[in-house]
C-alpha cells in the first residue's frame, strides 16, 4: 500500500515537473526574442527589422546564457542581474505576503459580516460584494495616492510613523501603501468565497444540527465552518494569486516600488539598457517569477489534497 | 404535568410571491415524561412544527401568531416565541433537544464524533475540554456504541447510519433535556434498525425522564412508542387523543382513512390495497373550509365552506370534523 | 412593500442603469457633448471655481476642471470629458471583439468537454495551466508590446488586440461553460433523454442549449467586465488600441507616444509619469479611472444580476429574453412563411425588420460628385516625363519649361491667377549662404585606375555616382573661378585585407580603415543621399569614413562604400565634401591595394533659372463674402531630378503627384456649380532638394508670400503626394492637426475615413508630424485647420531604371485622384456645409 502510494506520488511530481519546465522552456524562448525584433512599415510596404535567422541565434544564445549561469552577471546599471533580481524579489515579496494577510484580515471577517445580514436585504448586500471586484487598480491606487498625498501633506502621522513619503521604496514604511493597494481584490473575493461558504453550509443539515444543539453562530463559525472556509479559499488560491500578481506589477508600477513587477515593465520598455542586457534581465526576472509563481501554485495545490488526510488522521 | 403547550402555532414560508401556511393554527401539549406523536403525510407541516418549537425556522419561513409556553418546572414559564435567539441558545441541546431524519448528514463530516457529542456539554454545562470528553465517552456506551474510547476519536464516516443515529440521541440526551424532539428518527434507516433506535429512544426518554415528541409518517412507529398522539394534515391538526384510542376509534375521517391504509397480515389476500381517494391539496391551493374536504369520502357541503374547529368531544379525544 | 424592495434584483437593476449610460454614449457621443475630442489647445483663459467664486485665470495645458472642460483637459490640452464620450465606441469595440472571439472558441470546447470529449477538456486545462503560471497581463504585454503592434490602425488594432487576448483567455469561460455543461448533463432529465434513445447532438440543440444560454449570457457580461479590467491594467503599461503619434519637446512634453484616437485606456497610459505630479493632476488619472469602473461596475453587475434572474423559477426577464429567442429564431420565422395566413401580421414586421438591417449594412455609398479621369492624368504625366525636360531640375532649363507647361494648362483651363499671378519666383541660390547653389550638374567626370602599369578609365553614372561636390566648388562657381579643365583628385589605395581597406589620398597621409560591417553593429556613418539615409538599416553594409584631408586642403574627395546602392539617379548636389559612390566593377577594382586613383571632374553648371511657385485658383460661391473666407489649398510638387547624365532612363514617379493635380484642376473647374469654398491649386518647385528646406519652394511660399494669406484665410491645406509603383498596393495618408485654437478635424476625419471605405481605399494611415511628414506638409500644415497628405512622400523605386510610366500603379493614382475630389466635394467639413 505504502509502495503504491509513493509510486502513485512520484508520478504526480513528475508530472508537474515536467509542465514546469515546459512553461520555463517557452518563457525562455519568448524572453529570447530580442526587445527590438518587429515589424515596421515604410513606404507603402511592410519590412521585418531582423531575419529569423538572428531571431534563432539570439534565443539560443539566451538559453545557453541560462543554463551556464552567466545571464545572472549580467551587470546592469552597476549591479548583477542576480543581486538584483535578490532585492527585487524580497521587496515583492513583503508586498504579496503583507497583501494577502491583510486581506485575510478583512475579506474574512467582512464575509461574515455579509452572511449574516443575508435574506434581510435580499440583493442589495451582492452589490457590496460586487463592487470591490469591479475597481481597477489604477482607481485603487489613485485613492489610496489621494489620501497617502493628503496625509503626507498635512504632515499626519500615525503612532509616530509618518508622514510616509507615497512613492519609492526606501523603507518598510513604503510597503504599506502597496500592501493596502493590493489587498482590496484578493480581500473583495475572500470576503465573497467566506460569504456564500457560510452560505451553503448554513442549510446543510449538519449546521442545523449544531443550532439545535444551542451553539452560538460564533461557535457554529468557528468549530464547524472555518475548516471549510480556508478549505475554499485555499480552493480559490489560484484565482486570487493570478489576480495578485497581475495587480502586483501595476501597482508596483504606480508606486516606484521596484519589486519584480517594476523592473519587468521596466527592461522591456527602458531605453538605457542594451537589447541584450534587457533581454536577459527580463528572462531572468519572468523565469524567476514563473517558478516562483509555479512553486506557490504547487504548494496550494498540494495544502488542499493534504489537509483532508491530516484532520482524518490526527 | 404540562411542559409544553403550542396554542395557536402559524408558521408560513413566503416564496415567489406566494404565501404557503405550513403550520396554520396549531395547538398541541405534551405533558413531562410522555411520548407524543405527531402523525401526517410530507408536507403536512409536521417537521415545521418542531423547527418552530426550536426557533429554528430561517427565511423565506416566519413564524406568524401563537404561543409556546415551556413550563420548566413549577414555577417558570417561558414563552419560546418572545424569547430572543441567544436566550433560546441556552435552551435548545440543553432544555430541549432534537434529533433528525437523516443521521448521515446531521454529523460535521470532519469533526470527531465524540467531540461533537462533548460540545453540548462545553456550550451548556461550562464543562472542560477533558471532562466533557470522559462524559462524552460515558453517554456513547450508554447508547450503545462499543469500544466507546477509541470510537469516540473516529470521523462521522466509520459509522453505520443506524450507530450514527444512536450518536444523535446521545448528543441530544447527555444535556438532560426535559423534551426530546424526534423529527421521524427512523425513517431513513432500515427496518431491523428502526426497532433498535425505537428502544433506545424509549430507554433514555424513561431513565432521564425526558418527554418525546415523536414526529412521524409511520403509523407503526406509533403503535409501538406513543402515548398520545396528533394526526396533522395541511397545516392543521385533524384529530388528537391516546395511542390507544386513536387505533381502536378514530374519528376523524381522514384518520380512519389513514388506517385503513394499513394492510394487516390477517388481511385477504385478494383484498385491493386501499387508498385514500385524491392527492394532497398544494399549500397555495389550499380548498375554502375543510383542508380535507376534496378528499373526504363522508364530505357534506358544509365542509367545503366553514372550517371546522377542533372540538374535545371526548375527555382527552379531540376531533376537527363537522361530523361532530 | 418590504417584500416589494426585497425582491428587487438590485445588481441587475443598478448594473442595467450604468450600462444604459454607458450605451448611450456609445451611440450618441454628440447627444452628450458638443466639444472635439482632438482639439488641442495650448493655453488660454478658463473660469474656475476658488473659494466658492468664478475666478478667470490663465491657465496652460494640461487645463484643469473648469468651466469649459467639466472634467478639465489632458497634456495635449485636450477637453477630457469628450474624450470619454468619444471613447466609449473605441474601447467598448475592443472589448466586445475580445469576448466575442473568446467566446467562438470556448462555446464549442467547454461544450464539447462537458459532454464528454477528453481532448477538448485537455486542452482546456493545459491552457489554463498554461497561463495560471504566468500571469495574462505579462503575456499579453509583452506581444502587444511589439512595435507592430503599436503602429495598426484602429481597426487593425483592435482585431490584434482580440486575437491576442482571447488566445490567452478563452480557456477561464471555456472552463466555466464545461463545468455549467457538465452539470446540466448530470441531471436527470437528462438520463430520460438518453433513454428516450436521443442522439447526444439533438441533446445538445434541444435540452443543453436552452438550459445553456442563460448562464452563457451571464458568462458573457462578465467576461465584459473582466476584459475592461485587463485593458485598464494594461493601458497603465502603455499598451493601448490606435494609432499615435509622438509628442515632441516642442509640444508640451517630451518624446511620449500620445494616443490620436480618443479611447479610454490610452488616457491612462501616462499614469505612472502623471502620479509623480499627482496632486496637481488628479483629474488626468481619477476621471479616465472612474470611467473603466464604472463600465466595468455595470458589466460585472449586469451578469450577476442576470445569473440571479435565472436562478428564480419564475422571472420576468427570463420569459422576456425567452420571448425574444422565440421572436428573433429562423427556424419559427420559416415556419410562419409556410403558414403566411395565419402569421401574416409577424411575418410583415420580422420582414421589414430584416430589410431595414440590410439596408443599414448595404447601402451604396454616396456616388462621387465627380470623377478622377486616370487617363487625362496619364498624358499629362507623358508630357512632364518627356525626355526634353531632363526631369525637370529646378532653375534649369527643362525645369522652367514644364512650369510654362502647368501655366498654360491651368490657364485652359479657365483657373484664374491667385491674387494677380500665375507665379511666383525665388532664387535657386540659397540666399542666406552666398555662392551655394544646391543643385549642380556634372556632365562628365571620369576615375582612372593605376596598378603596375595597367591603366582602366571608368565614367560617372556607368560606373560610379557623383552625388556631392565640395561647397568651395559651388563657390568658385558663383565667383567666376572655375579651372577651365576642371578638378582632379589623386590618391591610392594601402592596404587590402578581408576587413578592412585603407585609402590615402596625396597628399593626405594617415590611411584610414575602412570596417566591413557585421550584423547591425559596427556602422560607422550614415549617408543620405536624395531622400534616402544607408549605412544602417540593412544587415551586411559597409560603412566607410570620409578620408579628411588636414586642414588646408580645399578641395577633399570621399569614397562611400557601400552594398546598398542601386542602379538609378543619382544628382548632385552641394556638400561639405566631395564624394563618390562606386560600384559594379569599379568597386570590386577597388577592393586592392595599391591602386592609384585618379578623378577628374569637369567644370559643373549652375542652373540659370530662379525656382518657380504655380498657383492656379478656383473662386468658390464663398469669394464675394464679406468677412473670413475658407480657402482649400491643394500642394504638388513638379521638380525632379536630372536625367540628362544616363542613358535609357525616364523616372516618371516624380511627376505623378503634378500630374494627378493636374487633372484635379480639370475635374474641379468643370463642376456645375461652383464649390461653396474656394480652391487654389499650388505647384512646388524644389521640392527634391537635399538639406537645406531653403530652396524648396514650399519654403519660399511658406515664408514670404503664404503668410499673408494664412493671416487672411482660414485654409485646409491638401497635399497630392507621389504614386506608388505596381508594387505598392496601400496607399499613405498622413493627417496632421493644425496649431491653432479651436481646430475641429475629429468630425473631418471620420467622414474621411467613412469615405476611404466606401472607396475600398487600402490605406495606411498616419498622424505624427515629424516621422512621415515632408518638409512641405510640415510647413504649410502650421496655420492650417488641419492638413493632410495623399500618397507618398518618397519610394525606394523612385529614379530606379524601371522606374517608367508603365510601372506608375493606375489604381493607386486613381484612389489617390478620386479620394481627393470626394473629399473636396462630399465631406461636409470641406464643401462649406459643416456638420
Amino acid at each position: 500500500m505504502k509502495t503504491e502510494f509513493a509510486v502513485n506520488l512520484g508520478k504526480k511530481i513528475f508530472y508537474q515537473a515536467i509542465v514546469l519546465v515546459m512553461i520555463l522552456v517557452i518563457i525562455l524562448i519568448a524572453s529570447g526574442i530580442p526587445t527590438d525584433f518587429n515589424v515596421y512599415y515604410e513606404y507603402g510596404q511592410y519590412h521585418w527589422s531582423m531575419s529569423l535567422e538572428e531571431v534563432r541565434l539570439n534565443i539560443f544564445q539566451h538559453f545557453q546564457g541560462f543554463l551556464s549561469g552567466e545571464i545572472f552577471d549580467v551587470v546592469i546599471a552597476g549591479e548583477s542581474i542576480g543581486t538584483l533580481f535578490r532585492s527585487a524579489f524580497v521587496l515583492s515579496l513583503k508586498v504579496l505576503f503583507g497583501g494577502t494577510v491583510l486581506a485575510f484580515l478583512i475579506g474574512v471577517p467582512k464575509g461574515i459580516l455579509d452572511s449574516r445580514k443575508r435574506g434581510k436585504s435580499g440583493t442589495f448586500k451582492l452589490l457590496q460584494s460586487y463592487i470591490p471586484l469591479s475597481i481597477p487598480d489604477v482607481l485603487t491606487v489613485g485613492l489610496v495616492q489621494f489620501g497617502a498625498i493628503y496625509l503626507y501633506y498635512n504632515d499626519i502621522t500615525f503612532f509616530g510613523l509618518g508622514p510616509i513619503h507615497f512613492l519609492g521604496d526606501e523603507s518598510w514604511l513604503s510597503t504599506i501603501y502597496p500592501i493596502i493597494s493590493i489587498s482590496i481584490l484578493p480581500a473583495a473575493y475572500m470576503s465573497r468565497i467566506t460569504a456564500s461558504t457560510i452560505e451553503d453550509l448554513y442549510t446543510k443539515q449538519f449546521i442545523i444540527t449544531a443550532r439545535g444543539k444551542g451553539c452560538s453562530f460564533g461557535q457554529i463559525l468557528r468549530q464547524h465552518m472555518m475548516k471549510n472556509i480556508v478549505f475554499e479559499i485555499l480552493s480559490s488560491s489560484p484565482t486570487i494569486m493570478a489576480v495578485m500578481f497581475s495587480s502586483l506589477i501595476i501597482i508596483e508600477r504606480l508606486f516606484y516600488y521596484q519589486g519584480l513587477g517594476y523592473h519587468l515593465i521596466f527592461f522591456f520598455s527602458s531605453y538605457s539598457l542594451t537589447p541584450e542586457q534587457a533581454s536577459a534581465a527580463f528572462a531572468v526576472f519572468i523565469m524567476g517569477l514563473a517558478f516562483f509563481y509555479y512553486m506557490l501554485f504547487m504548494g496550494f495545490k498540494g495544502m488542499k489534497t493534504w489537509i483532508l488526510p491530516k484532520i482524518k488522521e490526527s | 404535568m404540562k411542559l409544553l403547550e403550542v396554542k395557536n402555532l402559524k408558521t408560513y414560508f413566503f416564496i415567489h410571491d406566494q404565501e404557503i401556511p405550513a403550520v396554520d393554527g396549531v395547538d398541541l401539549t405534551i405533558n413531562k415524561g410522555e411520548v407524543v406523536a405527531l402523525i401526517g403525510e410530507s408536507g403536512s407541516g409536521k417537521s415545521v412544527t418542531s423547527m418552530s418549537i426550536m426557533g429554528l425556522i430561517d427565511s423565506p419561513g416566519k413564524i406568524m401568531e401563537g404561543e409556546i409556553l415551556f413550563h420548566r418546572n413549577e414555577l417558570f414559564t417561558d414563552n419560546l416565541l418572545k424569547k430572543s435567539d441567544r436566550e433560546l441558545q441556552g435552551i435548545r441541546g440543553n432544555e430541549i433537544s432534537m434529533i433528525y431524519q437523516d443521521p448521515i448528514t446531521s454529523l460535521h463530516p470532519m469533526l470527531k464524533v465524540g467531540d461533537q457529542v462533548a460540545e453540548v456539554l462545553q456550550i451548556h454545562k461550562k464543562m472542560g475540554k477533558k471532562q466533557a470528553k470522559r462524559e462524552a465517552v460515558e453517554m456513547l456506551k450508554r447508547v450503545g456504541i462499543s469500544d466507546a474510547e477509541q470510537r469516540a476519536d473516529e470521523l462521522p464516516e466509520k459509522f453505520s447510519g443506524g450507530m450514527r443515529q444512536r450518536i444523535m440521541i446521545a448528543m441530544a440526551m447527555i444535556s438532560n433535556p426535559k423534551l426530546l424532539i424526534a423529527d421521524e428518527p427512523t425513517t431513513a434507516l432500515d427496518v431491523t434498525i428502526q426497532a433498535e433506535i425505537l428502544d433506545l429512544l424509549r430507554k433514555m426518554g424513561q431513565e432521564e425522564d425526558a418527554a418525546i415528541l415523536l414526529i412521524t409518517h409511520d403509523l407503526g412507529v406509533v403503535a409501538e412508542m406513543a402515548d398520545r398522539v396528533c394526526v396533522m394534515y395541511c397545516g392543521k391538526i385533524m384529530e388528537e387523543a391516546d395511542a390507544k384510542e386513536l387505533f381502536k376509534h378514530p374519528k376523524n375521517p381522514y384518520t380512519q382513512g389513514l388506517m385503513e391504509c394499513i394492510p394487516r397480515i390477517d388481511d385477504d389476500r385478494r383484498k385491493t390495497l386501499q387508498i385514500i381517494e385524491g392527492y394532497v391539496p398544494h399549500p397555495t391551493d389550499f380548498p375554502k373550509g375543510c383542508r380535507f374536504s376534496t378528499r373526504c369520502p363522508k364530505v357534506m357541503d358544509r365542509c367545503r365552506e366553514e372550517l371546522p374547529e377542533l372540538i374535545e368531544i371526548e375527555p382527552g379525544h379531540k376531533v376537527r370534523c363537522f361530523l361532530y | 412593500m418590504v417584500h416589494r424592495l426585497k425582491r428587487i434584483n438590485y445588481p441587475l437593476l443598478v448594473g442595467g442603469v450604468l450600462l444604459l449610460f454607458v450605451m448611450f454614449a456609445y451611440f450618441f457621443p454628440h447627444l452628450l457633448t458638443d466639444m472635439d475630442p482632438n482639439v488641442e489647445e495650448a493655453a488660454k483663459y478658463i473660469e474656475v471655481r476658488r473659494g466658492g467664486e468664478l475666478v478667470e485665470e490663465y491657465s496652460t495645458r494640461p487645463f484643469p476642471p473648469n468651466e469649459e472642460n467639466r472634467f478639465g483637459s489632458d497634456e495635449a490640452g485636450r477637453d477630457l470629458y469628450s474624450r470619454l464620450i468619444y471613447g466609449t465606441r473605441n474601447t467598448l469595440r475592443v472589448a466586445f471583439s475580445v469576448v466575442l472571439f473568446r467566446m467562438l472558441i470556448a462555446m464549442p470546447m467547454g461544450i464539447m468537454a462537458g459532454m464528454g470529449v477528453k481532448t477538448a477538456s485537455i486542452v482546456i486545462n493545459t491552457f489554463n495551466t498554461l497561463f495560471t503560471a504566468i500571469p495574462k497581463l505579462l503575456i499579453s504585454f509583452v506581444i502587444l508590446n511589439v512595435a507592430y503592434f503599436r503602429n495598426l490602425e484602429m481597426q487593425h488594432s483592435i482585431w490584434a488586440f482580440a486575437i491576442v487576448l482571447t488566445v490567452v483567455g478563452w480557456s477561464k469561460v471555456a472552463a466555466l461553460i464545461e463545468d455549467q455543461t457538465s452539470r446540466i448533463m448530470q441531471e436527470d432529465f437528462i438520463e430520460g433523454e438518453i433513454a428516450a434513445g436521443k442522439s447526444y447532438r439533438q441533446i445538445g440543440s434541444q435540452n443543453l442549449m436552452p438550459h445553456l444560454i442563460p448562464h452563457v449570457v451571464s458568462y458573457t457580461f462578465m467576461e465584459i467586465g473582466m476584459v475592461l479590467f485587463l485593458l485598464a491594467q494594461l493601458a497603465v503599461l502603455t499598451v493601448f488600441v490606435g494609432p499615435r503619434r509622438i509628442a515632441l519637446a516642442e509640444s508640451f512634453s517630451a518624446g511620449f507616444e500620445m494616443a490620436f484616437e480618443p479611447e479610454w485606456g490610452s488616457m491612462l497610459a501616462r499614469a505612472p509619469i502623471i502620479i509623480r505630479s499627482f496632486h496637481d493632476r488628479m483629474w488626468l488619472i481619477i476621471y479616465p479611472a472612474l470611467t473603466f469602473f464604472l463600465a466595468i461596475t455595470g458589466f460585472n453587475l449586469t451578469g450577476e444580476g442576470l445569473r440571479i434572474e435565472f436562478q428564480k423559477r419564475s422571472s420576468r426577464v427570463v420569459s422576456f429574453i425567452r420571448q425574444g429567442f422565440f421572436f428573433f429564431s429562423p427556424r419559427i420565422y420559416i415556419e410562419q412563411w409556410k403558414n403566411l395566413k395565419t402569421y401574416w401580421r409577424a411575418v410583415g414586421v420580422k420582414t421589414l425588420g430584416l430589410v431595414a438591417v440590410l439596408l443599414f449594412f448595404f447601402f451604396p455609398p454616396e456616388p462621387s460628385m465627380v470623377q478622377f479621369n486616370t487617363e487625362k492624368a496619364f498624358e499629362h504625366l507623358e508630357v512632364l516625363t518627356d525626355e526634353s525636360l531632363e526631369g525637370r531640375v529646378i532653375g534649369f532649363e527643362g525645369g522652367r519649361r514644364s512650369g510654362d507647361y502647368i501655366i498654360h494648362t491651368l490657364q485652359d483651363y479657365g483657373l484664374e491667377p491667385w491674387q494677380g499671378n500665375y507665379y511666383h519666383e525665388f532664387p535657386s541660390m540659397d540666399p542666406g549662404n552666398t555662392g551655394y547653389f544646391e543643385r549642380l550638374v556634372v556632365e562628365k567626370a571620369t576615375l582612372v585606375l593605376e596598378k603596375n602599369g595597367i591603366k582602366e578609365t571608368f565614367h560617372v553614372n556607368e560606373d560610379f555616382f557623383l552625388p556631392h561636390l565640395a561647397k568651395s566648388i559651388s563657390l568658385d562657381l558663383y565667383e567666376g573661378n572655375v579651372p577651365e579643365d576642371g578638378y582632379t583628385f589623386e590618391g591610392r589605395t594601402i592596404t587590402y585585407e578581408e576587413d578592412h581597406i585603407e585609402i590615402g589620398l596625396e597628399p593626405h597621409i594617415d590611411p584610414i580603415p575602412l570596417i566591413k560591417a557585421q550584423g547591425r553593429q559596427e556602422v560607422s556613418r550614415y549617408f543620405y543621399v536624395q531622400g534616402q539615409s544607408f549605412g544602417g538599416s540593412s544587415p551586411t553594409e559597409l560603412g566607410f569614413p570620409t578620408i579628411n584631408a588636414p586642414a588646408g586642403v580645399p578641395y577633399r574627395l570621399g569614397i562611400i562604400y557601400t552594398d546598398e546602392f542601386d542602379d538609378r539617379i543619382i544628382n548632385t548636389y552641394s556638400h561639405t565634401n566631395t564624394h563618390i559612390i562606386p560600384f559594379g566593377e569599379l568597386r570590386e577594382k577597388l577592393e586592392n591595394a595599391d591602386i592609384h586613383i585618379t578623378l577628374h571632374l569637369d567644370p559643373p553648371k549652375a542652373p540659370d533659372y530662379p525656382g518657380r511657385n504655380i498657383m492656379g485658383f478656383l473662386p468658390g460661391r464663398n469669394w464675394e463674402n464679406e468677412g473670413p473666407r475658407d480657402l482649400v489649398i491643394i500642394g504638388a510638387p513638379y521638380d525632379g531630378f536630372y536625367t540628362g547624365g544616363r542613358e535609357g532612363f525616364n523616372p516618371a514617379l516624380s511627376a505623378t503627384a503634378a500630374a494627378t493635380s493636374l487633372e484635379l484642376a480639370r475635374a474641379l473647374s468643370e463642376l456645375d456649380e461652383p464649390l461653396e469654398k474656394s480652391i487654389m491649386f499650388i505647384f512646388f518647385d524644389g521640392e527634391q532638394s537635399e538639406f537645406p528646406f531653403r530652396l524648396r519652394g514650399s519654403f519660399q511660399y511658406n515664408r514670404s508670400r503664404g503668410r499673408f494669406e494664412q493671416a487672411d484665410f482660414p485654409y485646409t491645406y491638401i497635399e497630392v503626394g507621389y504614386t506608388g509603383n505596381n508594387q505598392v498596393n496601400r496607399m499613405d495618408i498622413n493627417f496632421v492637426n493644425g496649431k491653432g485654437p479651436g481646430r475641429e478635424s475629429y468630425f473631418a476625419r471620420d467622414e474621411l475615413l467613412k469615405r476611404l471605405n466606401d472607396l475600398n481605399v487600402d490605406y495606411r494611415m498616419f498622424y505624427d508630424n515629424r516621422r512621415m511628414t515632408n518638409y512641405s506638409l510640415y510647413s504649410v500644415s502650421i496655420n492650417s485647420e488641419f492638413s493632410m497628405r495623399f500618397g507618398g512622400m518618397y519610394f525606394p523605386f523612385m529614379n530606379l531604371r524601371e522606374d517608367t510610366i508603365d510601372e506608375v500603379n493606375e489604381d493607386y493614382m486613381k484612389d489617390l485622384g478620386q479620394i481627393i475630389l470626394d473629399t473636396v466635394t462630399l465631406n461636409p467639413l470641406f464643401n462649406g456645409e459643416g456638420m
